[in-house]
């Protein structure tokens, strides 16, 4: 009987190899999303507008009283790199995040343990990463073509950031928000590279974090929705070399 | 313990020896069939003579399977939002692979941004689009298909469609080893790009097989002025595609309504620069320049002669020409002389 047995647990093993072997193919391998390992080390974000959170479709009131409200925000974080007490840096794991309001925790992978005493990061991407084929990712990865239009295909790169929503442009701004307004931020010239200074220790033994906050608000101080309510980068220059300045004063430690 | 009698027994281990087998046959068959397939086999394209071998990534290497479905891709509608326009709409192969309209014509009769330009030797380009703004020909399967004046439509939802079709998912497998993908859609469609070489024409026959009696008088003495300190054209329309694959202002506006290179560079300096075509078949590519505006190669001609409009990014080497009217005819002659037999 024992005879049997094996000869049948042979039989089934020879049978899920070939299976195995013939529905895989290894000879089209593409480049993988980087799989973290160890203790990981969080990048929390969180969006707002002033200090509330920002939430598609709820109307906010901007800085210059207008009242707005966000369909679509995303923005690309790479190049992250936490800044040890005596300046050196120590780069992330996770090279690549597409920050979004709908998202806080973003995995950036295991730090070396010590203090630190800030972040900085590229709010964009690099050139290379910006012209590189988008096709060959996959569908999960923050880059992939299947991320929904964060891809300019007629000049070749990622939109570094997209904000699109409506905004109350009557004359007394006393009206509803339903003007589109869309800032598109693309092209290697947009990226900007942000430091928040804050203070933070990685140990093996607790969760290892730090939060941050971008206001949207802060952004957009300064700009009159009423008539600036659209950049593709190219075609309004100005305003989105403007707004992207801003950056760096809209990141702020999140206490 | 499990109590069966011999026969089962036995039953079963044939069952299982059955299978096995046929198993290990579909293995050997697979294997075979990936050895032995000459249509999987990455093949050498045949490059018409003086042109050198042109540059292929090393994921999208030429095999029968690929080309045969980049082909089948490009010629088809499914690409487009409603299924009415296919690459080979605005790249028609009688016209050289452009469409002999100024600026071509999308989904609902939209009309481009631009002329479509020929595919053609496209396999030499170091970037892709008037603009340049695009850098691999794989990359630039993505643009028409998103534009929305052009294809209009969603790529990721053009690979659903062809995932459910019932013939493409074998045809992606046999070329690719993969399902359809975007990544895989665009290397097909590269990949059969790369096969559109020309380089047979009566000017080639003069030159490489020094045959003087394949270009006439006139059209010799229009080779003379191309390649001469008066015509200068070759300086842009050099070598063995007739282009340097620079960006150039050719004075076509003072100012244009299409800023060209700019677009992507931002640069004041590269407004107006488009890129220099290739002047192989212009015969067959009109109307020409970037948005079609010169209806027939006479008027490119006259363009030239000219010189052009002035413009602070206009070439330096456009100047007026001061060819007589046989000239001009002996000039458009020997551009003729260029087409593909």
């Amino acid at each position: 009987m024992k005879f049997w047995k094996i000869t049948f647990l042979i039989g089934l093993i020879a049978i899920l190899t070939a299976f195995i072997m013939c529905t895989r193919d290894n000879r089209h391998q593409r480049p993988r999303q980087l799989i973290e390992t160890g203790s990981s080390f969080h990048l929390f974000i969180r969006n707002t507008v002033a200090n509330v959170d920002v939430m598609y479709d709820t109307i906010y009131h901007g800085a210059t009283s207008r009242k707005f409200k966000v369909t679509d925000f995303r923005y690309y974080i790479s190049n992250i790199r936490a800044i040890r007490e005596d300046g050196a840096e120590n780069r992330t794991k996770q090279s690549v995040i597409l920050a979004n309001p709908r998202q806080k925790d973003y995995n950036l992978g295991s730090l070396p343990e010590g203090v630190y005493n800030g972040l900085r990061f590229t709010l964009g991407l690099d050139s290379v990463t910006n012209h590189g084929d988008p096709t060959v990712f996959e569908a999960g990865n923050p880059l992939a073509i299947q991320t929904p239009s964060m891809h300019w295909d007629w000049n070749s790169g990622y939109l570094f950031m997209k904000i699109e929503g409506k905004v109350d442009t009557t004359s007394k701004g006393t009206g509803a928000p339903v003007t589109e307004f869309f800032y598109h931020f693309g092209m290697d010239t947009m990226k900007r590279t942000i430091s928040v200074p804050i203070k933070f220790s990685v140990s093996a033994s607790s969760n290892n974090g730090v939060h941050l906050k971008f206001d949207l608000g802060f952004m957009f101080a300064g700009v009159d929705m009423r008539s600036e309510f659209s950049t593709h980068s190219f075609d309004n220059q100005p305003l989105a070399v403007r707004m992207a300045d801003r950056w760096q004063g809209a990141f702020s430690p999140d206490n | 313990m499990l109590i069966v009698s011999y026969k089962i027994r036995m039953l079963l281990v044939f069952a299982l020896l059955t299978s096995l087998t046929t198993f290990l046959i579909f293995i050997a068959g697979r294997i075979a069939l990936h050895f032995l397939d000459p249509c999987s086999r990455f093949i050498t394209l045949k490059t018409p003579h003086g042109f050198p071998y042109p540059p292929i990534p090393a994921d999208n290497q030429p095999t029968t399977n690929r080309i045969a479905l980049g082909k089948r891709l490009f010629f088809d509608p499914i690409l487009s939002r409603d299924s009415t326009i296919s690459c080979a709409t605005c790249h028609i192969e009688s016209k050289a692979f452009t469409d002999g309209l100024p600026k071509s014509k999308g989904v609902e009769g939209r009309t481009a941004l631009r002329n479509a330009p020929t595919l053609i030797n496209c396999a030499y380009l170091p970037n892709t689009m008037w603009d340049g703004g695009v850098p691999t020909l794989e990359q630039q399967i993505l643009a028409p298909v998103s534009n929305p004046l052009e294809m209009d439509f969603d790529i990721n939802k053009a690979v659903a469609r062809l995932s459910a079709h019932p013939r493409y998912p074998s045809l992606f497998r046999k070329a690719y080893g993969q399902l359809p993908s975007v990544y895989a859609l665009t290397r097909a469609i590269a990949c059969y790009e790369r096969t559109l070489l020309g380089g047979n024409c009566r000017y080639d026959r003069y030159l490489y097989d020094h045959d003087s009696s394949a270009l006439s008088i006139s059209e010799k003495r229009g080779m003379g002025l191309f390649f001469g300190e008066r015509g200068e054209c070759f300086h842009c329309h050099g070598e063995y595609n007739f282009t340097d694959n620079s960006f150039k202002n050719n004075g076509l506006y003072v100012n244009y309504p299409d800023s060209g290179r700019a677009r992507i560079t931002l640069k004041q300096s590269d407004v107006g620069m488009f890129r220099v075509p290739s002047l192989r078949n212009v015969e067959k590519t009109a109307p020409y320049m970037h948005d079609g505006s010169l209806p027939t190669l006479e008027a490119v001609i006259d363009h030239y002669n000219i010189g052009g409009e002035a413009h602070p990014n206009k070439s330096g080497l456009l100047k007026p020409m001061h060819l007589t009217s046989g000239e001009k005819k002996d000039l458009v002659a020997f551009l003729k002389s260029l087409t593909d037999r």
